[in-house]
């Protein structure tokens, strides 16, 4: 995993890459760390190599400030998690603006630091998550985030992705044992959906954001809303 | 066919009463509430007609099983209530009917070829039935409030309807296989009436007593936190204090650096002091002013306990909450996200707090993250056992403001505890 300090405070920026390096040895993830003095150096990285996966972000810093980095990375479609570390807790509304994912105090970051990789970390891996599926077509290796739903057909299970469908001889109950935690959600005692792709839950009504509609038991409905809300309150 | 026109009045009446007992503990679900009447009156007429006639006494039995069913479907479909609570009044409703006409059958016997005389005292018996409902809801309509909220009450109170219909189907059995009439048993039958009715009397007093204690308790919490805003505002000033004493102490080395022409010096030290005064007095702000406090509040209760924080937090600005819910949700959720925080920091030496606000497609999305000590048990999207230290109340405080806005609140404890509201 690469990660981006971009600090000009040298002091400030080696507490952060000790802290990096303490996390990587408890937990070997694996950090190439880079550090960077001024928002225009890590600009310059960020465009010729967009293979960031966690930027730590001063704002106060001399020349160009950090929103003003983060607004330009945003403007140039990176999506790359930034995690503002500043001294000043008023900047907070603004770092949600330019979508910083988390937003730490400098002088509180041994206590946070934790906590917060923890999380980047477990979101980051849940993105790249992929899964080899045995499929009536063969082996197939599926990114977990383009399968929009999976339903049972007889003995058969199909995988509905954006764009084609697949057939799997696996049951329901041996995939939703595969892909708990993973953000799948079993609504149906013949259909799983991908939270991420949940439009809205109402009226025991579950509408995709595809059209597709999934009537829930009302045995499961309440317990299919809890789990759906957690999913919505832990991954904004 | 005078037998079936006094037939169909009875059973006019009859639904009309039933409809009045639904209208007094739950709120209809239909558009148009007009139509609850004649759904029920063609719904009893059917079941009447569907059953076939017999001399047998098991008839009456059929008929009360079936109308209990009836009823049960009828207050699941039409009005807004769970099964429990439909289950709960059909039986209690229709209990109530019976034991009022075996009130009179006990005394006056039954007339197996009645009079229209005989036909207008059981038209009669409806009417004193519909008087003691009147009655019912002038004394217990505020019962209604509890029961749609909360179907915990119905739980430990559903033996007094149920028993009661137990005692019907026997003395209905009795009455028609025995034809006689006893004094005794009319007692009985209006002992029961009374048991009923004295049950939802109780189920309303403790349903205001808990109320009143919520209240109480939430009065409570509301003075201690205006205490902890004195202590704070104490600290801060003592705090300030001791700032100002260094920043006295800073001054009077830079008015020696400058005594000394040492300006480089000096305006490092002035940039220093200018960035620690900035650093103290930089707060939260997420466009709100009371969420602002709060979050404030806790923040500094959280440093001071040596509990780190982590903030996502987007503008609250047009949340819909009022000053008062708004103490209550945030202050509540961060109260025992720091309280568990502490006890994980005897035991582990840190923690942190992940406090997230995110507005989406027009509600607010608030969610509260923390370590945890001991995995606490989660039962129907509440905590178990926690009521003795008060944090079940702090959540059920929450859960009550979030149902308010017909919002969603839900709760989970794996590796650390999480709440989330949408509202």
């Amino acid at each position: 995993m690469r990660v981006a300090i971009c600090d000009d405070d040298e002091t400030d920026a080696k507490r952060l890459r000790n802290l990096l390096e303490k996390y990587d040895d408890e937990h070997g993830i694996g950090f190439i760390i880079d550090e960077y003095l001024s928002g225009m150096d890590l600009l310059k990285f960020i465009r010729n190599n967009k293979n960031v996966d966690i930027i730590f972000l001063d704002i106060n810093m001399n020349g160009m400030d950090g929103l003003d980095v983060a607004r330009r990375i945003r403007k140039e479609a990176i999506d790359v998690p930034i995690v503002i570390v500043t001294a000043f807790i008023n900047y907070a509304l603004e770092g949600y603006k330019v979508q910083a994912s988390r937003f730490l105090v400098k002088d509180e970051l041994e206590k946070t630091f934790t906590e917060c990789m923890d999380d980047m970390v477990r979101q980051i891996q849940h993105k790249k998550m992929n899964m080899i599926f045995s499929c009536v077509e063969g082996e197939v290796n599926l990114s977990l985030e383009h399968i929009i739903y999976i339903e049972t057909n007889g003995h058969k299970s199909i995988i509905h992705m954006s764009d084609n469908t697949l057939n799997l001889y696996e049951t329901m109950e041996m995939l939703e044992e595969r892909l708990k935690n993973k953000g799948f959600l079993r609504v149906h005692k013949s259909y799983m959906v991908n939270m991420k792709h949940i439009h809205k839950i109402n009226n025991y009504i579950l509408q995709l954001d595809t059209g597709t509609e999934i009537r829930i038991p009302k045995a499961r409905y309440k317990q299919v809303k809890q789990d759906y809300i957690l999913y919505v309150g832990r991954a904004v | 066919m005078i037998a079936i026109i006094f037939s169909l009045v009875i059973m006019a009446f009859e639904a009309w009463g039933l409809v009045y007992y639904f209208d007094t503990f739950a709120d209809c679900r239909l558009k148009r509430k007009i139509f609850r009447f004649p759904i029920l009156y063609a719904s009893v007429l059917i079941v009447v007609f569907m059953i076939p006639k017999s001399a047998s006494s098991y008839y009456e039995l059929v008929k009360y099983a079936a109308m209990i069913a009836l009823l049960v479907i009828y207050c699941i479909l039409v009005y807004k209530a769970h099964h429990f609570q439909s289950i709960f009044l059909a039986i209690m409703n229709y209990t109530l009917l019976v034991m009022v006409d075996f009130t009179f059958v006990w005394i006056f016997g039954i007339d197996k070829n009645p009079s229209i005389l005989t036909r207008l005292t059981w038209i009669m018996y409806r009417v004193v039935w519909i008087l003691i409902l009147m009655c019912i809801r002038k004394k217990l309509s505020g019962l209604k409030r509890y029961m749609m909220t909360n179907s915990v009450y119905l739980k430990g109170y559903i033996w007094f309807p149920l028993i009661s219909s137990l005692f019907g189907l026997y003395y209905m059995g009795k009455v028609f296989r025995t034809l006689e009439t006893s004094v005794f048993y009319s007692l009985i039958s209006i002992a029961i009436i009374a048991i009923n009715i004295v049950s939802l009397y109780f189920m309303l007093y403790m349903a205001e007593k808990e109320e009143k204690i919520k209240k109480a308790e939430f009065q409570l919490r509301k003075n201690q936190n205006q205490i902890q805003v004195f202590r704070d505002m104490q600290s801060l000033y003592e705090r300030q204090g001791k700032k100002l004493h260094d920043y006295k102490k800073q001054l009077i080395t830079l008015r020696g650096l400058l005594e000394e022409r040492e300006v480089k010096s000096a305006i490092n030290l002035t940039n220093e002091l200018t960035e620690s005064i900035d650093v103290e007095m930089s707060e939260i702000n997420v466009g709100h002013p009371v969420v602002n406090a709060v979050l404030n509040q806790e923040h500094r209760i959280a440093r001071g306990k040596g509990i780190g924080m982590i903030f996502s937090v987007g503008n609250a600005d047009n949340i819909k909450l009022n000053d008062e819910e708004i103490v209550i949700l945030f202050g509540n959720l961060l109260e025992n996200a720091i309280h568990e925080c502490e006890k994980v920091i005897k035991a582990k030496g840190k923690a942190a707090i992940h406090l997230k606000i995110a507005n989406m497609d027009q509600n607010t999305v608030i969610t509260v993250q923390n370590p945890i000590l001991e995995p606490v048990t989660i039962k129907e999207g509440e905590v178990v056992n926690l009521r003795q230290e008060g944090h079940g109340i702090g959540l059920s405080n929450v859960k009550e403001v979030v149902e308010k806005y017909d919002g969603s609140f839900a709760v989970s404890c794996d590796e650390e505890f999480t709440a989330v509201v949408i509202i």
